[in-house]
């Protein structure tokens, strides 16, 4: 049998100090990874969260469009309003704020011409609905229409 | 052993990497697939959210312009020549492009043509929706008829009616009414509860419903609630009346008449308004109009007042037929109703519009020569009604409106 020359000790040596360095690469690659990893799912998690919330919300404004247009460019009150929708945004929302409420639907009306209170015959209604999260208040979906007299 | 050694060593040099390397992308790749997933829900719901501010936005846009050119026809938007067609118009966080056509949808609109086409395209973001509509000028509809229900309209006993009724809501004939005119319907929810029973009128149906403005805004189009009329409407017409020309002078704003006593109501040139919160009138007595000298208008106040208000007649002078300058009419805004009754005459143009709630009763044998407009009127007994228009003009009329045609050109 050879006998083991400093040489050989020397390439041992390398080898083991090789397989430290490696493992402190695959190590720091994996924390890295977990890092990553970690932002990654929170980014998406917010992503499917905002997606949900938009869906809902631009669910609750429809409703809120379709229910003053059902009123009628003379009987939508004029001024705003605020309806609050639970998770599902299923409609009609509740006119004041509960446990469940998750948003905030602000129905504005307003004339550029009125007769007192009243808008004028010849009047632009404006509509503008803006849903904000009842948790943080922030404005998730804004949409704007508009009434005339004789109008769709 | 040691070439086995050495072999094993050099076996697993760079397993741990190599590993690590290999689940790493693995992961990488399936989390690229998820973020691919998850980005395109994302902006699947950004492009849905778009897609339905683009046709709110469409809907504005139409309206934009049936208003614009209500106003003025000469400024209708024209699609032009250079595309996208139309005008661009900046509305709230979007816009839209508009335009008017005849109504083949492509050749500029002559502005006289009745029905054309409006086309409206919403912009939201990335998404534009374009919709298409048939606009037409008003006609009235029945806003010329001598008796117009907005909201129902009840007929039982045998009244005549000289003239036409019509609706915006429901007819319901319990008796045998005998209708000279036509019946009216007026938008898509006018219709019978119950036709007449025999000798049926001839039926009219018109797409759109007539808009009658309520009285509380009559009064503030004629008195304003700025400048020298503040506060105006009813309000100013509370303080700023001529009551005291009637002959006996009104004190207050009330009149209670009994046995055979009468107030004479005085016109005067430029026309004199009566404020009043409530008349009642019983027996014998009544109210005369002597317009002899110019119109007169009673208001009977406060908007959404509870007070009475029972006429038992009233002639005029001068009728509308002979001079319509000296019309008298009477404007009811409370909402607790009105009656007509008695066997006298009434020569004037009755409105009880307050929005869907008042009612205004007729009955007894009297007879009305003018127009009657209420949100809901009764008749019993055998009133006559002599069709007079040109009491009262809708909302709307002279217009334009929408025609009951719409469609979306194109999807997202």
């Amino acid at each position: 049998m050879r006998r083991r020359t400093n040489n050989d000790m020397k390439r041992a040596g390398y080898r083991r100090g090789f397989s430290l360095i490696e493992a402190m690469v695959a190590g720091a690659l994996l924390a890295t990874s977990v890092v990553g990893l970690v932002s990654f799912v929170y980014v998406n998690f917010q992503m499917t969260n905002n997606s949900t919330n938009m869906t809902t919300a631009s669910a609750a404004a429809r409703s809120e469009i379709e229910r003053i247009r059902l009123a009628g460019f003379a009987n939508a009150a004029e001024g705003s309003s605020t309806d609050y929708y639970d998770s599902t945004g299923s409609y009609p929302g509740s006119a004041t704020q509960t446990a469940s409420s998750v948003y905030a639907v602000q129905t504005t009306v307003t004339s550029d011409l009125l007769n007192g209170t009243s808008p004028a015959t010849g009047a632009l209604r404006t509509v503008c609905v803006s849903v904000s999260l009842v948790s943080s208040g922030s404005v998730v979906y804004q949409t704007y229409t508009a009434l005339a007299s004789g109008g769709v | 052993m040691y070439r086995n050694k050495k072999y094993r060593r050099s076996a697993t040099r760079g397993g741990v990497l190599i590993t690590t390397l290999v689940i790493s992308t693995i992961v990488a790749s399936m989390l690229a697939g998820l973020g691919t997933l998850l980005s395109s829900y994302y902006s699947r719901s950004v492009n849905e959210m778009n897609y339905a501010s683009a046709i709110n936005l469409a809907d504005a846009g139409v309206n934009y312009e049936i208003r614009k050119i209500s106003a003025n026809a000469s400024s209708a938007d024209l699609p032009g020549s250079t595309t996208p067609l139309g005008s661009l118009v900046s509305f709230g966080n979007g816009s839209f492009r508009v335009y008017c056509t005849m109504a083949d949808g492509t050749t500029s609109w002559d502005k006289s043509t009745s029905p054309f086409c409006i086309i409206a395209t919403g912009i939201s973001g990335s998404v534009s929706r374009t919709v298409q509509i048939s606009a037409a000028s008003s006609s009235g509809g029945g806003g010329t008829a001598g008796l117009f229900a907005i909201v129902s309209g009840t007929m039982s006993g045998s009244p005549d009616v000289n003239g036409s009724i019509a609706t915006d809501g429901t007819l319901d004939f319990n008796g045998m009414p005998n209708i000279t005119g036509d019946v009216i319907f007026d938008g898509p929810s006018a219709r019978y509860i119950n036709p007449p029973g025999c000798g049926a009128p001839s039926t009219i149906s018109n797409p759109n419903a007539v808009s009658w403005p309520t009285v509380s805004n009559v009064a503030l189009s004629l008195f304003p609630a700025t400048g020298a009329t503040a506060p105006g409407g009813l309000a100013y017409l509370a303080t700023h009346n001529d009551n005291l020309l009637a002959v006996p002078p009104i004190l207050g704003t009330t009149i209670s008449l009994s046995g055979s006593s009468t107030v004479s109501l005085v016109g005067k040139p430029g026309g004199s308004n009566y404020y009043l919160t409530s008349l009642t009138a019983s027996g014998n007595s009544g109210i005369t109009f002597n317009n002899l000298l110019g119109p007169i208008t009673v208001w009977v106040g406060p908007a959404g007042g509870s007070g009475t208000f029972t006429l038992t007649g009233g002639t005029a002078t001068v009728k509308m037929a002979t001079d319509p300058t000296k019309a008298v009419r009477i404007y009811v805004a409370t909402t607790s109703g009105a009656s007509l009754t008695g066997k006298s005459e009434l020569d004037a143009g009755v409105y009880n519009v307050t929005g869907g709630t008042s009612t205004l009763a007729m009955s007894g044998n009297s007879s009305i020569y003018g127009t009657v407009i209420a949100d809901k009127f009764t008749f019993s007994g055998n009133t006559t009604v002599n069709a007079t228009s040109g009491y009262f003009t809708p909302s709307g009329v002279g217009n334009y409106l929408y025609n009951n045609a719409w469609v979306e050109k194109n999807g997202m």
